[in-house]
């Protein structure tokens, strides 16, 4: 009989074919949306987190409060130490340190006279040791305009913006004007290994990245840093256990007396938008998410409810032959199982792809962004989805659940009518 | 009860709710019906010719009095073994034939004894006989969308005869078809109901059919207002 069954299901495209396409084609949109969304939202904190806050850092107490005006005076002092107890005691995260500092970037030309000069806001971070994620978490490589990585602690990358801006080409010979942490003035020499551009609006335009160890000579930091950034090992950023981290830490290290103490900030302390955002975030996930489910299940469970009625005459002629009516109605139940496993794998394998290349490649809308960014928080231009674990599993909810039940609702008849009945329907 | 007793009603009352009411279709029927015969049930629309025909096939259940089927009261068997009686016993043909337009006509055919769990082989030669009966040899392999009236017709004779039940149901079974077919029809019912010694029940108001009854019982309104038995030698 399954043989027979499977053979009629096989021809009659309106029963195999159509639903799992259909299936198919709604549990993909489900994934990647839901992925999009997902991503979308945690592009949108991670790059807040590598530029201004990470997914948690480490400030001293007084730095936090005038962390404006870059005040590498009151800096990290021990930062080695310091990341070992974060490496050991929060092993979730990855901690890195940095050193944020602005001052005077001049550019002289052939006799040693300044040819250009203007502002420049640096950044030391870790591009150099073995096992670094920066130039990852940056996305260096394919922001990389012109030239290359920086390879010592003397190369710097410039932003296009401020390139272009001081007419700065790769391989010249910079010098930054500014103050030690001591607050002697100093200057120091860096040569331009490259260009970049992070494209997330204005947040580079006058960016200068270099390798940590040249910041700590130029600035006279040994083993000193402005912050330490902290990232969660996927990059995703999971504002409950930030928060926990953070208030744990604080807990144990902050000393409220000592304004020289350390103390953690997570992303959504980093600025009251911030704070909104992250609340909200997860909020509007929820919803639409939800309404997205719910809209899609009743979409499935209506196609498995009409794939039944459909269906009766046939269920009315094998009872009339003499087929059972638990035969007759557990042949239906696994044939919309087939249907809807079939369909939600397909449909979930879809939507992994498209989210796994959204993850990749993303998709740009600088001209949109460039008007939106502030300084307190980055837009990306270019949207990422995510692939989450819930992923592998949420189509399951409308493909085969939803797709079974409606088959199963509208078996039922198959139970509640007399069979004469089930002709009847068929007829008219 | 006598030996060659195929149906037995007594006393059969069949009400069907409608809104908050009853509508009583049959009222007070008793009956015998015996191995061989080729009965009519015949009467105006709406006297409850289909109704009778689905409570002797365990389609519909009777709301008071007895139902005999086969020597099994169908009162109260529950609907497995139901199935079972017409799996084995039973065969149907309706008027509008109800064929599963996914199969061929072979595949049509074979579900009675893929049903009964028959050998490959059997079945085989079961199909292939009961479709010669019908003349759709040429047939075997369309689907019924390919099929005219009154070869889709045959093939659900087919497929009410190819498990050599012992009663076989037909409501209107000429209603959709012309003349010539109909004739048709019944002819080949008439040979295998004298062939397989098959009882046949009939429900129907189409006049080329009376010509062909042994017994006539006549509905009006929810009763048996006449039953008479035709004698004739050499149809
Ligand atoms: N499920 C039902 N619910 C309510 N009334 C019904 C139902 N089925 C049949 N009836 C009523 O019972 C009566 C007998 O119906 P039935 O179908 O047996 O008539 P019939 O003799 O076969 O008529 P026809 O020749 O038109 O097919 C009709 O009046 C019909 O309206
Ligand atoms: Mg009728």
């Amino acid at each position: 009989m399954i043989r027979f069954l499977t053979k009629g299901l096989l021809r009659d495209r309106s029963r195999s074919l159509f639903p799992v396409v259909i299936i198919t084609i709604t549990v993909g949109i489900v994934i990647f949306t839901i992925g999009f969304m997902k991503g979308t939202m945690n592009s949108v904190f991670l790059d807040t987190a590598v530029i201004i806050s990470g997914h948690e850092k480490v400030v001293t107490r007084a730095y936090k409060e005038e962390s404006q005006m870059l005040p590498n005076d009151l800096a990290l002092l021990d930062v080695d130490q310091i990341i070992e107890n974060l490496n050991n005691e929060y092993p979730t995260h990855f901690w890195s340190p940095r050193i944020t500092f602005g001052g005077l970037l001049d550019i002289p030309d052939n006799n040693g006279e300044t040819k250009d000069q203007g502002p420049v806001i640096a950044m030391g971070i870790d591009l150099l040791s073995n096992e670094t994620r920066m130039p990852e978490i940056w996305g260096l490589e394919k922001c990389l305009v012109e030239g290359r990585l920086p390879k010592t602690s003397k190369e710097v990358l410039i932003s296009k913006k401020l390139a272009n801006k001081l007419n700065i080409s790769v391989g010249d010979l910079t010098t930054f004007i500014g103050t030690t942490m001591h607050n002697a003035f100093t200057t120091y020499n860096f040569l331009v290994a490259g260009t970049f551009d992070l494209r997330k609006g204005q947040a580079d335009k006058q960016m200068m990245l270099v390798d940590i160890s040249g910041a700590r000579k130029a600035l006279d930091m040994e083993n000193a840093a402005s912050e330490i950034f902290g990232f969660t090992h996927s990059l995703f950023y999971n504002d409950d256990k930030a928060v926990s981290v953070r208030t744990n830490y604080n807990n144990s290290y902050s000393d409220t007396s000592d304004i020289f103490s350390p103390v953690m900030l997570a992303l959504r302390d980093s600025s009251e938008q911030m704070e909104t955002m992250v609340d909200m975030v997860d909020v509007f996930l929820l919803i639409i998410g939800g309404v997205f489910l719910i809209i899609v299940t009743i979409v499935l469970w209506n196609m498995g409810l009409m794939n039944g009625l459909r269906r009766h005459g046939e269920f009315g002629l094998r009872l009339a032959i003499g087929e059972s009516k638990g035969d007759v109605y557990r042949s239906m139940i696994l044939e919309s199982l087939i249907i809807g496993f079939t369909g939600t794998i397909l449909g979930t394998g879809i939507g992994l792809m498209l989210t796994y290349y959204v993850q990749e490649y993303g998709i740009d809308y600088s001209e949109v962004v460039s008007s939106m960014s502030t300084s307190s928080m980055v837009m990306p231009n270019i949207f990422y989805a995510q692939i989450t674990p819930e992923l592998y599993y949420i189509g399951f909810i409308p493909g085969v659940i939803a797709t079974v039940l409606g088959a199963m609702l509208s078996g039922l008849a198959i139970y509640k009518r007399e069979m004469a009945q089930l002709f009847k329907e068929l007829e008219i | 009860m006598e030996n060659n007793t195929v149906i037995s009603i007594q006393n059969l009352i069949k009400r069907f709710p409608v809104g908050s009411e009853f509508f009583t279709a049959l009222k007070d029927i008793t009956l015998d019906l015996h191995k061989g015969e080729f009965t009519g049930l015949v009467g105006p629309s709406g006297s409850g010719k289909t109704t009778l025909l689905n409570i002797i096939g365990g389609l519909d259940s009777p709301t008071e009095g007895k139902v005999r089927v086969l020597n099994q009261p169908l009162n109260n068997t529950n609907h497995n073994e139901r199935a079972r009686l017409r799996r084995k016993y039973m065969g149907f043909i309706f008027q509008s034939y109800n064929l599963l337009p996914v199969y061929t006509v072979f595949e049509n055919v074979e579900l009675p004894l893929i049903l009964n769990k028959m050998n490959k082989e059997d079945r085989i030669q079961k199909v292939n006989q009961a479709i010669e009966w019908v003349g759709l040899t040429n047939k075997r392999n369309s689907k019924p969308n390919m099929l005219s009236g009154g070869e889709c017709q045959r093939t659900a004779i087919a497929r009410a005869l190819v498990h050599d039940p012992v009663l076989v149901m037909a409501d209107e079974p000429t209603a959709n078809l012309d003349a010539e077919n109909s004739h048709n029809i019944m002819k080949i019912l008439t040979k295998l109901n004298k062939e397989l010694d098959t009882s046949f029940v009939f429900a129907t108001h189409d006049e080329k059919i009376m010509g062909y009854l042994k017994r006539i019982i006549r509905l009006e309104d929810g009763n048996i207002v006449d039953d008479k038995k035709i004698k004739k030698e050499n149809i």
